[in-house]
């Protein structure tokens, strides 16, 4: 039995969101607990995204001309999730890779 | 590991790549947002370029009609009125449809690429913009590397509208039959432009040649060129550096400009975070902003009212339609030309705000033209039914001369 695409999406928010926060708090307090909590948040979201990535392909291995709307809202709604975790997972590693640039360039003495 | 290690030196060695991962920055530049347009652009070519590239494996150039039952076509894309048991629709547009509803992840694939392309432009717009306050012509070799810009922004608007016909929905093929009237305008300047292009293209209809033809332009050509002149930029900026920074007092500036760090680790770890933050936002579009494919058209059929250009054309679309087209067909050129001669124009003084305040102005008025125009084009409606070929008087076919009889298609 699959997750719907509306639990998955909950379940994405539910993840990606505290983990951002987390993630952008941490920066200003150690690098090294925010780059922790950075790459677990998104192996977690690379995961939650194989698995939706696998009901993509099985739903679309029943796809026909003409189809029915239903069939291809729903095969939508999954996309749009998956799109939702990869933009968070590149979220946070954004996050990490310009706040390793801001260390750097306060470490060289430039303040 | 130190193998890896060993391996990793040695290709920075024998492709000289350490003389370019050190290179000095200005630390202004990675810091002040009016700096970060350009990387903006380029990164959305080569993500367009990525999914594109899949695109391409994909999609089909064709006219061939073929029926798609009304039952299948999307609520979001019946814009304009689908009507009867089943829909005329073009081969391209079958494909279309079968990448965004019957493709895993083609759906994602096709709106990453749509959002890239209006954030290419978008940021190609503000890079130009920045570049004009900043007066970034103004250096040694600036004014080189503002023509390659001036000349990559309207490829960057020619290359979406070209990728914007393919799927031959209405909308794409309004864009195409204003396209190909626009050539016809080219003779009253008394060169047989309009008249070559339509030969060459073998119709002024969209035909199957005609669609297969701005395929290759879309896909090959201008990517080509574009990436030539991208090429030609990033070296212009790797050996001559970036824009000064716009303060007025000499030692600031000497300062700012001395304050360097190198490319790699700094700007490196900036452009990467740069990069997945790009992808980031442009995925987060995919999710929450998803794009109709829009209705079908079929070879015949004309273009119902409502039926709008996208974006980055809907201001000239406006104009065109607000002013005789006889004067108005030519702005586009105008801004360009414009755009090409500022660098011999604006010669004297510094390139602080409070030295250039006059030609900021203009930089403004110069946006402003686009921005009233697109803004105008969407919230204005249009007042009756126009067709392409009346909503840009057609010349005197005695102006258009053609090297065949074209072949229109239905």
């Amino acid at each position: 039995m699959n997750m719907e695409p509306t639990v998955l999406a909950w379940l994405t928010a539910g993840v990606a969101v505290p983990a951002a926060v987390l993630v952008f708090a941490l920066g200003y307090v150690s690098r090294a607990a925010s780059t922790a909590v950075g790459l677990i948040s998104v192996l977690a979201l690379l995961a939650l995204f194989a698995y939706t990535a696998n009901i993509i392909m099985a739903y679309y291995s029943a796809a026909s001309f003409p189809p029915d709307l239903a069939w291809v809202e729903k095969g939508l709604l999954y996309q749009r999730v998956a799109a939702g975790q990869l933009a968070a997972a590149s979220f946070i590693i954004g996050i990490m890779a310009v706040q390793y640039y801001m260390e750097i360039s306060k470490r060289e003495g430039h303040e | 590991m130190r193998a890896l290690v060993k391996l990793w030196e040695l290709i920075l060695e024998r492709f000289h790549l350490k003389e370019f991962l050190e290179h000095p920055v200005p630390r202004y530049s990675n810091i002040n947002p009016l700096y970060w347009f350009g990387d903006v652009a380029a990164v959305s070519f080569f993500l367009l370029a990525l999914t594109g590239f899949f695109l391409a494996l994909l999609y089909t150039p064709s006219v061939n009609v073929q029926q798609i039952p009304a039952s299948a076509i999307m609520k979001w894309d019946q814009l304009y009125g689908v009507e009867g048991g089943e829909v005329s629709a073009t081969g391209s547009y079958l494909s279309v449809y079968k990448i965004v509803y019957l493709t895993p992840f083609g759906f994602i694939l096709r709106q990453f690429h749509l959002w890239a392309a209006y954030l290419m432009i978008m940021a190609a717009l503000v890079h130009f913009f920045a570049k004009f306050v900043l007066g970034a012509y103004k250096r040694r070799g600036g004014g080189a590397l503002w023509l390659l810009g001036v000349l990559l922004g309207f490829l960057t608007i020619n290359q979406a509208v070209l990728g914007y016909i393919l799927p031959l929905h209405l909308d794409g093929i309004l864009a195409l039959m204003i396209g190909l009237n626009l050539f016809r305008y080219f003779d009253y300047l008394g060169i047989p432009v309009g008249g070559t292009i339509i030969a060459l293209l073998g119709s002024n209809y969209p035909t199957n040649e005609v669609v297969k033809m701005i395929y290759v332009l879309h896909i090959l050509i201008v990517p080509a060129v574009i990436l030539i002149l991208l090429g030609l930029k990033i070296q212009g900026i790797l050996y001559g550096g970036v824009s000064p920074p716009p303060v007025r007092n000499e030692a600031l500036r000497q300062k700012m400009v001395e304050d360097k760090e190198p490319f790699y680790p700094h700007r490196f770890a900036l452009m990467v975070g740069q990069v997945f933050l790009q992808i980031s936002f442009l995925l987060l579009l995919v999710a929450f902003f998803p794009q109709p494919l829009l209705e079908p058209w079929a070879p015949g059929q004309g273009v119902p009212t409502g039926v709008r250009p996208p974006w980055p054309v809907m201001w000239y679309y406006t104009y065109v339609k607000m002013i005789d087209p006889f004067i108005s067909v030519g702005l586009p050129f105008l801004l360009v030309l414009f755009a090409l001669v500022v660098p011999l124009l604006d010669r004297r003084g510094g390139v602080s705000v409070s030295e250039r305040w006059v030609w900021i102005l203009i930089a403004i008025l110069y946006m402003a033209v686009i921005g009233y125009g697109t803004v105008l084009g969407f919230i204005v409606d249009i007042p009756k039914q126009i067709t392409p070929f009346t909503r840009i008087v057609v010349p005197p076919d005695s102006a258009v001369p053609y090297a065949g009889t074209p072949t229109p298609v239905g």
